[in-house]
């Protein structure tokens, strides 16, 4: 049943777009002839979706000229790569190029050079492995005291705001807080992984651009390499460093590797400047800089820029739209599926047959006969404290919403809802007195439900029962207002969450 | 016994949505309590006051609903044995303090960790459910002092299983429309919560007599108000000079609508004296009712709906001349043969009917020249003051009979409520209006017509078509 069509980041932008427009229209957009005509009863969800996107895109295609909000959003996103692409190189660029001057007294500073070159992109490389690899680690306990004041403050002033708010808004702020965790939960990694790559990307480009100046300046000018410190190290520790940083290299490229004579006549001395230094041992360095830069910088950015795109490849192809969204929309397009396949077989309809009734409660519940496997296959449970004599009536207008006649009709008590057998992969619709507003309790229960349903959950809200003297029960349509509430209320739960059928009137 | 000492405290819990927040903003005459019918407005327990005068001597506590009742039933179930009362309560409040799966139910045991009376507040619409049982449950086993409200504000289709239900958890169960009732129910209501425990009824006894002095104080200064807004209507007079001829015609408009706004402003103070009284901070007339008392007084509209007609008003004024004249056929020992009475009758009659001729604003508001000076008022129709007389009743009715819960307008507005006087009334109000205009003080009519309108108020605040 799972609705996980979207490989592509245009894919889900588009569909995220078109579910939103299509849940502010209602659901009879979704009843368009043209939409249905491609919609088998037996499709699941995933496979709806599909064909509900191509039908929405080439709608929206043929109704405008301006390209599908996927297109633009892509483009935007690569757009952005770019930019930082582009700002990474600049930067690089500028920075090496400010970094390699010589004016014929003072010559680069090779420390600078080194810590610049090749510290500053291992550093980064660093970092970025550590974000990498210990991004869910636990924080340092000094940071997580600071997060709690903080967040302490922030629950405060929230509380005290929350006194002023009417609970109308505070429940649509509720709704749409969900959504942003919907949406965090849905899509996290995937904008994680992609502000990954750009990072990578941009880091990539910015040695490149350290690289490119370097190569220009070493060619297009004269360039002296000189070192010198106020701590006044030896030369053997230089030495030390460039043996090690060079170790990589040294034995298949030993022109790039300084040797003693090169590192002690290129030290500046301070006073007499580099006068008296040989200029064959100052222009030496640029092979092992050069060297450096490739191997500490280039070389490790552009593995890490490599594994970030496969690793956003990676999430999108991971993620997928799999909410109560798409199996509404599911529902509603194999349902006019279903009335279409109906529609064209019997000209005049039946009256409704008379649904069989196993009224079992509790966790023993068994079927009558073996369910018709398939996303419109569906049981129908009723709420044990609805009046018995208005379940046919409720059995009949569930069947006539969902389509078709149920599996079977069961009697169950709300308080073993969470305990009954689902292990059939069926959709469930719960016939659910809706003139109370839901409490916690409630909620939590029929979440507790559709978490353990594989299928769908749905809620087929019912109205006050009117009772006259004498007389059976009748059933009343669920209260507007009733079912706006209980709509919010539901809406404001975690996925998977019990769907509500916002179409019911029962009439009298 | 120390007036600290007559304070008591009551809880209002239910289910959410089922108007507690409605019982208490009607009990305690408070409009400022938030009401929605969006369930789980109140997040919090908060007790207000009921004041007689400026003392505080009832608490009534607005509580959130029960949002996990069968998980509260199964801990105190458990724990029911070793405690009761306020300890129970205090217990579970210290058990799930941090648990917010019971935030709300922790309001309200804070309520009754006080030791609050219960006032467990039902919609009557529909019917009893296993929620319900649950919560009936929890309270009767934290054992305090209950009481079971039935409030029929969508319907009142399931009272009767509710009554059946109530009665088997609770000392007493009691029918209260928190959106119409009016004084005399909310009276009813705390005589009943005398039934809830005998300690209470020493201490509620006295406040309910408080309280009634309270109302009857209300009266008695919404008539002076009314009285007093009467008078000066009557006697409201302005004057002014023109510069020459040519500015006569133009300051006799201008003074006009002087006066007209003078009478409005006099009406708009005792209007809101009359709102302070009855404690209504945003009362909000509906547009019905605002469109009818905000009537312009000289306008055709304000004439036909409101105060006496001019028949009625002839008919008075006959009966006033007849009986001036009476005296004269009497002091002639019924030489006359009654046609001196007959004429007076009749001369009282025209003058009152001819004198109350509509259509001429300036003459209504008893523009006079004279020379350069222009005058206007006091009034020279008699219907005036009738018609702002009659505006005030409206607008009382509407106060003494409108709930603090009311969130909305009212659903008629109504007509004029001088019927309620009947003849003998009529006759007296017309004397004072009459001395009133000609600034005349009469200390025993005054004291009269006072008594005249508390008794008049007083039946209006019991039902609009109150006759005596």
């Amino acid at each position: 049943m799972a609705g996980k069509i979207a490989t592509k980041i245009s894919d889900m932008v588009d569909t995220e777009w078109f579910l939103a427009l299509d849940t502010e229209l209602g659901e009879k957009t979704l009843s368009d002839p043209e939409l249905v005509k491609g919609i088998l009863p037996e499709m699941p969800d995933a496979a709806c979706l599909s064909h509900w996107l191509a039908f929405q895109r080439k709608r929206a295609t043929a109704e405008g000229q301006r390209p599908l909000v996927g297109e633009q959003v892509v483009f935007a996103l690569k757009l952005g790569v770019f930019l930082l692409v582009f700002l990474g190189f600049i930067c690089g660029f500028s920075v090496a190029l400010g970094l390699l001057t010589y004016d014929g007294k003072t010559p680069v500073n090779l420390l600078y050079a080194l810590l610049l070159l090749v510290g500053l992109p291992l550093i980064s490389v660093f970092l970025s492995l550590l974000i990498l690899f210990f991004r869910k680690k636990s924080l340092p306990l000094s940071y997580r005291l600071f997060l709690s004041l903080i967040i302490a403050f922030l629950f405060r002033l929230l509380k005290s705001a929350g006194r002023k708010i009417p609970l109308k808004v505070q429940n649509l702020l509720a709704v749409r807080g969900r959504q942003m965790e919907r949406f965090s939960a849905q899509y996290g990694h995937l904008v994680r992984a992609f502000a990954f790559f750009a990072f990578q990307a941009a880091g990539f480009a910015l040695v490149l651009g350290m690289m490119c100046a370097f190569v220009l300046k070493v060619i297009g000018t004269d360039l002296a390499f000189a070192w010198q410190s106020t701590l006044m190290p030896g030369a053997e520790l230089v030495e030390t460093l460039t043996r090690t940083l060079s170790a990589p290299w040294r034995f298949f490229l030993p022109q790039a590797f300084p040797d003693p004579a090169q590192i002690e006549g290129s030290r500046v001395i301070l006073k007499e400047g580099i006068g008296g230094l040989d200029a064959r041992h100052l222009t030496a360095w640029w092979s092992f800089l050069l060297m450096s830069l490739l191997l500490y910088g280039v070389f490790p950015r552009a593995l890490l820029a490599l594994f970030a795109l496969w690793r956003l490849g990676e999430r999108v192809r991971e993620a997928g739209i799999q909410d109560s969204r798409v199996q509404r929309l599911g529902f509603v397009l194999r349902r006019a599926a279903l009335r279409g396949e109906e529609k064209n077989r019997t000209p005049s309809p039946e009256p409704p047959r008379p649904v069989q009734k196993t009224p079992l409660e509790g966790p023993f519940l068994e079927k009558t006969e073996k369910p018709v496997p398939g996303p419109q296959a569906w049981e129908l449970w009723i709420i044990n404290e609805i009046p018995e004599s208005l379940h046919q009536r409720i059995a009949e207008k569930a069947a006539a919403l969902m389509g078709i006649e149920p599996c079977g009709v069961f009697t169950v008590d709300m308080d073993a809802l969470s305990s009954m057998n689902m292990e059939a992969p069926l959709t469930r619709v719960l016939a659910l007195e809706v003139f109370m507003p839901p409490v916690r309790e409630d909620l939590q229960m029929l979440r507790e439900a559709a978490v353990k349903n594989k299928a769908p959950f749905w809620i087929f809200p019912v109205g006050r029962p009117r009772i006259f003297p004498g007389e059976e029960a009748r059933m009343e349509g669920p209260d507007p207002e009733d079912v706006a509430i209980w709509s919010k209320r539901l809406e404001g739960l975690q996925e998977p969450r019990p769907l509500l059928h916002g179409e019911v009137n029962h009439g009298r | 016994m120390a007036a600290e000492a007559l304070r008591l405290e009551f809880a209002v819990v239910g289910h959410p949505n089922e108007g507690k927040s409605s019982v208490v903003a009607t009990l305690v005459e408070d409009d400022a309590i938030r009401i929605s019918p969006w369930p789980g407005e109140t997040r919090e327990s908060r007790a207000y006051p009921v004041r007689a005068g400026d003392t505080v001597r009832l608490l009534f506590s607005d509580t959130p609903g029960f949002q996990s009742p069968k998980k509260t039933l199964a801990w105190i179930q458990e724990h029911e044995k070793q405690m009761t009362g306020r300890d129970l309560a205090r217990a579970f409040c210290a058990a799930h303090a941090r648990d917010l799966d019971f935030t709300d139910e922790c309001e309200i045991f804070s309520a009754l960790a006080r030791g609050a009376g219960i006032l467990y507040v039902v919609d009557a619409a529909r019917p009893v459910r296993k929620t319900d049982l649950a919560e009936m449950e929890i309270l009767r086993l934290v054992g305090l002092p209950r009481m079971a409200l039935i409030n029929p504000k969508g319907g009142s289709d399931s009272v009767e299983e509710w009554k059946t239900a109530l009665r088997k958890t609770f000392n007493a169960v009691h029918v209260f429309n928190a959106l119409t009732a009016g004084f005399s129910e909310r009276v009813r209501l705390l005589s009943a919560l005398k039934a809830m425990d005998p300690d209470v009824e020493p201490i509620l006894h006295p406040v309910i007599h408080e309280l009634e002095q309270d109302w009857e104080k209300r009266i008695r200064l919404s008539a002076k108000k009314i009285q007093d807004l009467v008078t000066a209507v009557s006697t409201y007079a302005l004057k002014a000079e023109a510069v020459d001829a040519r500015e006569v015609e133009v300051l006799s408009a201008r003074l006009t609508l002087r006066w007209q706004e003078g009478v409005r402003g006099l009406e708009e103070d005792c209007w809101e004296q009359l709102r302070e009284i009855f404690r209504h901070r945003f009362f909000a007339p509906s547009p019905d009712l605002l469109a009818l008392v905000e009537t312009d007084l000289l306008s055709r509209e304000a004439f036909r709906v409101f105060g006496l007609s001019r028949l009625q008003l002839a008919a008075i004024g006959g009966g006033a001349g007849a009986a001036v004249a009476a005296g004269v056929d009497i002091a002639l020992g019924g030489a006359a043969l009654g046609l001196v009475t007959a004429a007076g009758g009749l001369a009282g009659a025209a003058w009152s009917y001819l004198g109350t001729r509509s259509g001429d604003v300036r003459r209504v508001a008893g523009i006079r020249v004279s020379g350069f000076e222009v005058s206007a008022g006091p009034v020279r129709d008699a219907r005036i003051p009738w018609m702002v007389l009659d505006r005030s009743l409206l607008l009382f009715h509407a106060l003494v009979t409108r709930t603090h819960a009311a969130r909305e307008g009212e659903k008629e507005a109504g007509q004029g409520l001088l019927n309620v006087f009947d003849n003998e009334e009529r006759k007296t109000l017309a004397a004072f209006i009459k001395d009133a205009a000609r600034e005349k003080r009469d200390g025993d009519l005054t004291q009269r017509v006072e008594e005249l309108l508390v008794s008049i108020l007083r039946r209006i605040s019991l039902g609009k078509d109150q006759r005596k």
